[in-house]
Formats: structure tokens, C-alpha cells, sequence
């Protein structure tokens, strides 16, 4: 029993006003900069940086989904390179073989690896997150030596994807826009999971998976489903890999580098954050880029100081400092700007 | 039959190879909870070390075993204190498998940059010596491989079970705030145990250098053997480890004679992730030395 003077919540809300709503100025202003940009971008660049960006593109995309099973549930699948690899082969044999069109081909290695992970992610995902990690990785060995020894994958030979009839501008014009497609969808996906129920879940997982279990929450159930989703759009990324290259191998597509890649820029950018996964492949795919470029002969080391760096200086990824710089109040100075009403100037000389 | 008698003792002889591959592994993970993924390059690097030596001052693959493990122990117990310990103390256990990554990449670099792409080999004046016995072939070095693998975890056992810095590493890893209430220097035994583990890969890598081509790339198929081991023989059980190394071994090259050397690597998975499917406490089902 509270003391009768005690004022209600109604009255506290009365006395000091509404908690004040974040500013949304900032994202929109921020994002249709954003994609006016990377929409004219092909207009500027030749073919090699438009090449450059596809792979930015391709790498975001496998970078927001391992954000989805590894961000926000908590279960990092440091593996997530065996939907890259299965999906790129999915791709190439059905296009090969059975003369599948691109399309379609597309779409079949998304169901098939959302089959997969739900097959494999059912069983392992009842395991601790740790355990889980090392079975990502044993899934990621043990599936490249299955396609490096099955018949009609070619073998350590690989195979060589039908090239388009069309001009390499076309081409490349056709890739990067697609993939930015793919990018936009996957964090849209995202968006939408952290706004709804399973976000919620996800998170619970994340934060105690006992208590959230305890909750009635179907833990195991969630996770392989955010593992489905992860690994649908990570196949979408090597079936356009598998296309934009016009050759895949195993050793190159089931590569632990590329499941590492994916994982620390989304580590770098912001785990559990929609764009901080997307903002971390730009950065670290253009340095790699630059690295590569430079230091052909220590690249590895390069990038591997660069790793250790990055863990041991931003942890918590780099969208954990934006939060620190007042957005909202440079968004309202900047609304002002385009606000026409005497409210507007009252309320800035205070 | 008489083949697969071979394949069998070959499996024996393997596995006490496995054992120590994995043991390091195993306890490193067991005490703090790190996956390092750069335990199969601290072998690479072992492995290059007794060449160097070898190849220098002709010193015997075997003799360079403690002056490996001295080096390596420095090495990975620097990289503990001033490295992972900092990312432990700030809560971000998660992110030392990236951490280790990293440093598996510098160490492939490295080790490309100063011994070069080339294949190397450590051949001694008894690497072709055999016994026969009954028609199975037991080449030497493969038997003192498995001797001194057996010798090096039990050292191993014995300071886990009788020593000071055994007992507190054993302390830490049933409970790290009790331990720290006991008066342990917590982060002290992290470096230490960080430190054994790639002892334990450099002493490995020694022993692997008589019998395989050493080149940078060799760790990564000796990860899924590392894994297995160390989910196989429960993480951080020394007497697990061994009993796994040499069912790992058996079960690999038997697999090899049924199916092919091809799969040689799958199968190796293939017991990994089963077990964890199916009894990820590992065949003996304890944790931890007692």
C-alpha cells in the first residue's frame, strides 16, 4: 500500500512530461543520403570498383546474417561460410546440369540451405552456444570434403558457371544491383525481426535462454529458425558469388577466412544492431581491399593484427559509439532549418 | 584381414599422437572457456621449429621437444597476459575465438614470410627403420611417437593432480570466484594454462615433424582432429584425451581402409559432430580432472 500523498503515475507523467521519443530525423535523412548514393554509384565507377562493390555488397549481406543468429540470439556460427559454399554450389550445379535459369537457381539454393540449416541447426542447437560454434565449423569442414568427393560437383576441378550473353558493363551493373537488392531485403528482414515477436525472443535467448525457456518460450525452435533465416540469406550471397565469378571450388568457397570475415565485421560494425553488421563489411571489405592491394605479400598478417586490434579495442563494434554523439539534437537543428512557423524560432532561443 | 589388422594397429599408433594434438586444446577450453582456433598453427609452428633445428645443428626431432615447448610456452603466455586476459577482464569471453583466429592468421604469415611456401621434411638416419611382427609392420618412429606422446600426458596428469600450479589451474576451472576467494591469482593460472596449451601444440608439432611434410597451411586439417579430441574426451580430461586420441585414431584409419584416404578428414568431422549430437559430455562423461 502506497501513503495517500504518494502522486499516481498519471500525475508523475502530468508534472514532467512525456519521455521525449527519439528522434527518427537522423536514420532518413542519414539513409536516403545513403541510397541516392549507392544508386548513382554505378553511374561513376568503372568496372573493377564496381566489382569491388558487389563483393562489399555480398559480404554485408552474409554479414547481417550471421547478425541474425549470432547479434541477436547469442549463438555465434563462427561456420555461417557452409550456406556461402553450399549456396554457390546449389547454383552451379543446377545451372550446369540441369540448365536451371539464373533465377530460379537463385531461389533453390535459399530453400536448400534453409533446409539444410533446419535439419543440422534442430539437433546441434540444443547444444550451449560454445558447442554450437565448434559444430558450425566441423559442419563447415565436413560439408567441403563431401562436395570436394561427390561426382557431379566437379570435384577439387570446381566448375565454371554459364557467363550471361550480355556486355560486361551490363553485367556488372546487373550484379551490383542485385546484390544491393539482396542487402536491402536482408536488412529490412532484420528491421522487421527486432521490431516483432521473435526479435524479442531471440533476444531473451540471448540474454538467459534458461529463463526465457522458463517463459514458454520454444528456445530450440527459435534458434533454428534464426538460423534458417541466416542461412537463406547467406545463400542468396554465394549463389550471386558463384555467378559473379563464373567459377567456384570448394577450397575457395567453404573457406573458414570468409566465415571469420563475415563474422567480425559484424562484430566491428555492431552486433545486434540493423545497420552496425552492414556499416562493418563497407569498412573492413574496402580496407581489406586497399591491404590487399598494398601488401600482397603480408596480407594475411595485415588482416590478422588488424582482427586482434579490433576485438581488443571496439568489442562492442562501432555503432556502440554513435549512440554516445547527440544525433537527435543536430536532427532538430537541422529540421529548424526547413521550418517555416515563428514556433520554430521560439523554441531556439531558449 | 591381415590389412585391416594394419589399419588398426596404425590407428593405435596414431592415436597417441591425436591425444596430445588435442589435450592442449582441450584444457585451454576446459579452464577458460577460449576455443583457440590458433592451436593447429602453434603446431605448424612447432613443427617448423625442431626442422630449423634439425637443419641447423642436426638436433634430433625428438631431443627438440622441451627447447619447442620452452618457446612456445613463452609465446602463448605473453599473448594470454597482455592479449586475451585484457578481453576477459572486460567480459568479452566471446571474443577471444576471434582474437585466436587473428593470430592464426599472423602465425600462417609469419611462417610463410620466414620459411617459405616450400615443402619441408625432418628425415633421420632411423626414419625408415621397421619392425615386422607377423606380418604387421611397426615403423619406429611411428612407436616413438606413441611413447613419447603417452609419456608427455602423463607428465601432464601428474602436474594437473600433484602440483601447486595443477591444483589451482584445476581450482580456477571448477570455479573461478571461489578460486579467486581462495587466494589464487586468477589471471595468472589463465596465463599459465594458455601457456601449457601451446606447449602441448609445440611438443605436438615436434612429434609430427618426423612423419609429415611441414609447410604453412598444414594446420588446418588437424583442426577437426583437435575438436574431436577434445569434445570426444570430455575438455580439459587428460585421461579423456588419450582414450579418445585412440579411438579418433582407430576409427580414422579403418574408416580410410573402407572408404578411401578422400575421406580421411570427413570422418574425422563426422565423429565430431556426431558426438556432440549425441553425447556432447564426451565418452567419459566427466569434465574435468578430479
Amino acid at each position: 500500500m502506497s501513503a495517500p500523498n504518494t502522486p499516481g503515475p498519471a500525475a508523475i507523467t502530468a508534472a514532467i512530461g512525456r519521455p521525449a521519443k527519439p528522434s527518427r530525423w537522423p536514420l532518413i535523412i542519414a539513409l536516403s543520403v545513403l541510397s541516392a548514393f549507392v544508386l548513382l554509384l554505378p553511374a561513376v565507377l568503372g568496372g573493377y570498383w564496381m566489382r569491388v562493390m558487389t563483393v562489399v555488397f555480398i559480404f554485408a549481406i552474409m554479414a547481417e546474417s550471421v547478425n541474425i543468429i549470432a547479434g541477436y540470439t547469442g549463438y555465434n556460427a563462427l561456420g555461417n561460410a557452409v550456406f556461402f559454399g553450399t549456396g554457390a554450389y546449389i547454383v552451379g550445379v543446377t545451372t550446369t546440369k540441369l540448365h536451371v535459369p539464373f533465377w530460379a537457381a537463385l531461389l533453390l539454393a535459399g530453400i536448400g540451405c534453409v533446409i539444410y540449416a533446419v535439419v543440422i541447426g534442430y539437433p546441434i542447437l540444443r547444444l550451449s552456444g560454445r558447442y554450437f560454434l565448434m559444430a558450425t565449423l566441423g559442419l563447415l569442414e565436413i560439408t567441403r570434403e563431401i562436395v570436394l568427393n561427390l561426382g557431379f560437383t566437379g570435384g577439387a576441378q570446381g566448375i565454371a558457371t554459364p557467363v550471361m550473353a550480355v556486355s560486361p558493363e551490363f553485367a556488372n551493373r546487373l550484379f551490383y544491383y542485385l546484390a544491393l537488392v539482396v542487402l536491402v531485403i536482408v536488412v529490412f528482414v532484420t528491421w522487421w525481426i527486432q521490431r516483432h515477436n521473435m526479435g524479442l525472443a531471440l533476444r531473451a535467448i540471448k540474454f538467459d535462454e534458461e529463463a526465457a525457456r522458463a517463459m514458454g518460450i520454444n528456445t530450440t525452435w527459435y534458434k533454428t529458425q534464426a538460423w534458417a533465416v541466416s542461412a537463406f540469406f547467406t545463400a542468396l550471397a554465394g549463389g550471386i558469388y558463384a555467378y559473379f565469378l563464373a567459377y567456384i571450388d570448394p577450397a575457395s568457397v567453404y573457406e573458414i577466412t570468409t566465415s571469420v570475415r563475415m563474422y567480425i565485421e559484424h562484430v566491428f560494425g555492431g552486433a545486434g544492431t540493423v545497420f552496425g553488421p552492414v556499416l562493418g563489411a563497407s569498412i573492413l571489405e574496402l580496407l581489406s581491399e586497399f591491404v590487399w592491394a598494398r601488401f600482397t605479400e603480408i596480407h594475411y598478417l595485415v588482416l590478422g593484427i588488424l582482427v586482434i586490434l579490433i576485438t581488443l579495442f571496439v568489442p562492442k563494434g562501432l555503432t556502440s559509439y554513435t549512440r554516445r554523439i547527440p544525433l537527435d539534437r543536430y536532427a532538430a537543428r537541422i529540421a529548424r532549418l526547413f521550418r517555416r512557423d515563428p514556433a520554430g524560432r521560439e523554441e531556439s532561443e531558449d | 584381414m591381415g590389412e585391416l589388422l594394419q589399419a588398426v594397429v596404425n590407428g593405435l599408433l596414431l592415436g597417441g599422437f591425436y591425444a596430445i594434438l588435442g589435450v592442449g586444446f582441450s584444457l585451454v577450453y576446459g579452464v577458460m572457456g577460449i576455443i583457440n582456433l590458433a592451436h593447429a598453427s602453434l603446431v605448424m609452428i612447432g613443427a617448423y621449429l625442431t626442422f630449423t633445428f634439425f637443419s641447423a645443428w642436426h638436433l634430433d626431432p625428438f631431443l627438440s621437444i622441451p627447447i619447442v615447448a620452452v618457446i612456445l610456452f613463452a609465446f602463448c603466455w605473453l599473448i594470454q597476459k597482455y592479449i586475451l586476459n585484457s578481453l576477459i577482464r572486460r567480459g568479452f569471453l566471446g571474443m577471444t575465438v576471434v582474437s585466436t583466429f587473428g593470430l592464426n592468421l599472423c602465425l600462417i604469415n609469419i611462417a610463410l614470410l620466414i620459411w617459405s611456401a616450400n615443402y619441408r621434411g625432418v628425415v633421420t638416419s632411423y626414419s625408415g627403420v621397421a619392425f615386422d611382427l607377423g606380418g604387421l609392420r611397426l615403423p619406429l618412429v611411428r612407436i616413438i611417437i606413441l611413447v613419447l606422446s603417452l609419456v608427455i600426458t602423463y607428465f601432464l596428469y601428474q602436474l594437473l593432480k600433484r602440483s601447486k600450479t595443477g591444483k589451482a589451474i584445476r581450482a580456477v576451472a571448477l570455479n573461478r570466484e571461489a578460486a579467486q576467494l581462495m587466494g589464487i591469482n586468477v589471471y595468472g593460472i589463465y596465463s599459465i594454462t594458455f601457456g601449457l596449451g601451446g606447449a602441448l601444440a609445440g611438443m605436438a608439432g615436434c612429434l609430427l615433424s618426423p612423419i609429415s611434410s611441414i609447410t604453412p597451411s598444414m594446420g588446418a586439417p588437424l583442426l577437426g582432429i583437435v575438436f574431436s579430441v577434445a569434445v570426444l574426451g570430455g575438455l580439459g580430461n587428460v585421461n579423456g584425451a588419450v582414450l579418445a586420441g585412440i579411438v579418433l585414431g582407430v576409427a580414422q584409419t579403418v574408416g580410410v581402409y573402407f572408404l578411401g584416404t578422400n575421406w580421411q578428414l570427413a570422418i574425422s568431422y563426422a565423429i565430431f559432430i556426431l558426438v556432440l549430437i549425441l553425447r556432447p559430455q564426451g565418452i567419459m562423461g566427466v569434465k574435468f580432472v578430479r
